[in-house]
């Protein structure tokens, strides 16, 4: 497979991880983050609240983080694929 | 579907085809006589182009959206929605034409954009209940409100951080309205959102495609942060005003990911100036090579152009091509949305 043939796929994988992991993380936020703490009243149902946001922004940086990570993965393979017909 | 709204639907985006079509030499020779020209700095000519065609392109989409007020006559949901629509595109061409003319700096022009969002919130053309796969109908009443501005800001300033090369923000604005018009197909969206964002839809692929003509590689013609901040401001109004927030999200994903990569690698919001190091040099053959420097900005054409150097109009290709990568998973999702919640 020609190297920008890689590269573009490589490109649309990390679409699919984007998507894929979006819904995964939208289905679990609303299964069951949203329910957790829902019968709660006064103080508990605020810490219960507390809890459920922390996780939610630990969550969304987490993904933020791997996104980030996966895209810097692919400029240094991309990089990899052109030096290495170099050194051959 | 309403067969009648989206005939004058698909008039209007005739309408500006053909008025885009038209116009747009006169305007180009127009900006070329007041000296509104830009260096095409991807072509080893260095070719001077025409600028701003985003103010002709925008003004022929809002004037044609306020034709569309004769089409729904007396329904005042769709008006109400239609009147949101041209507000905030004209609040983003606003913000468009003095950043073309005077380059507002980095956090100004994302800054100035969240304004396009007010009339949403005003006249509360909103419903905060946005509709996932799997999932179905959610409730953010207060979250929705506080996100509500980026949704149309963040388009905005995704679509202008794409515009870089000959045709890219506008081809792949149109397969972004294509997925959102199939889409249509599928959502299980009321007759009110459905009138919006056909009207909205066909009226915008009709001038993107005027556009395009004269955007394309070798391009005759520059968008300007006229064009492309409206453009996407259009997009996110849109979703927001037909209830098709992830439909737009997931065919965006090319845009928000280049914005975001950006973003991440200059470790915040920079004026173009304020970056040293460039992602992409161009070589004498007109060849483009990523740059290998760890301190060059993390753009998408950079990504493509990792494995081996292209020509310009290779890589937009490829960005259309990812674009309908994404556009093609905006379509699966509301399918779906509409299986789900059968």
């Amino acid at each position: 497979m020609k190297p920008r043939n890689r590269q573009f796929l490589r490109l649309a994988g990390l679409e699919l991880f984007v998507w894929g992991s979006l819904i995964l993380l939208l289905a679990a936020y609303n299964l069951i983050l949203v329910p957790y703490g829902m019968h709660l009243t006064g103080t508990e149902k605020i810490l219960a609240d507390i809890i459920r946001f922390s996780i939610a922004g630990i969550g969304l940086v987490a993904w933020l983080g791997a996104w980030y990570a996966l895209t810097r993965l692919i400029l240094t393979k991309g990089l990899e694929d052109r030096i290495q017909p170099m050194k051959e | 579907m309403d067969t009648k709204i989206l005939v004058q639907s698909v008039g209007l985006g005739i309408a500006g085809f053909v008025l885009v079509m038209l116009l747009m030499p006169a305007y180009i020779k127009f900006a070329q006589k007041k000296g509104w020209v830009g260096i095409d700095i991807h072509k080893k000519e260095k070719p001077k182009v025409a600028e701003m065609g985003g103010i002709l392109a925008i003004g022929v989409y809002l004037m044609l959206l306020l034709v569309g007020f004769l089409f729904v006559g007396n329904d005042d949901d769709i008006s109400t929605r239609l009147l949101v629509l041209v507000l905030g595109v004209f609040i983003a061409y606003v913000v468009g034409i003095v950043d073309d003319f005077k380059s507002l700096n980095a956090l100004a022009k994302p800054g100035f954009l969240l304004f396009a969002s007010i009339p949403v919130i005003v006249l509360e053309t909103y419903t905060p209940k946005p509709i996932f796969p799997f999932i179905g109908e959610t409730r953010m009443t207060i979250v929705y409100l506080l996100l509500l501005p980026f949704v149309v800001a963040v388009p905005g300033n995704s679509m202008n951080m794409l515009d870089v090369l000959n045709g890219s923000m506008v081809g792949s604005a149109i397969i972004v309205v294509l997925a959102m018009l199939i889409s249509l197909f599928f959502l299980p969206v009321s007759a009110i959102h459905q009138a919006i964002l056909l009207l909205g839809g066909f009226t915008l692929l009709g001038i993107l495609l005027g556009l395009f003509y004269y955007n394309r590689y070798p391009a005759r013609i520059f968008n300007g942060d006229t064009g492309s901040l409206s453009v996407g401001a259009a997009l996110g109004l849109l979703a927001v005003l037909g209830r098709i927030e992830f439909i737009i999200l997931v065919a965006l994903i090319p845009h928000i990911a280049n914005s975001f990569s950006i973003l991440g690698s200059i470790k915040g919001l920079r004026e173009r100036r304020q970056i040293k190091e460039r992602p992409v040099i161009v070589h004498e053959n007109g060849l483009l090579e990523a740059s290998s420097s760890p301190k060059a900005p993390l753009t998408l054409t950079r990504l493509i152009l990792a494995s081996e150097p292209l020509h310009e109009n290779e890589i937009v290709k490829r960005i259309w091509l990812l674009t309908a990568v994404s556009g093609i998973l905006a379509v699966f999702s509301a399918a779906i949305i509409g299986w789900w919640t059968l």
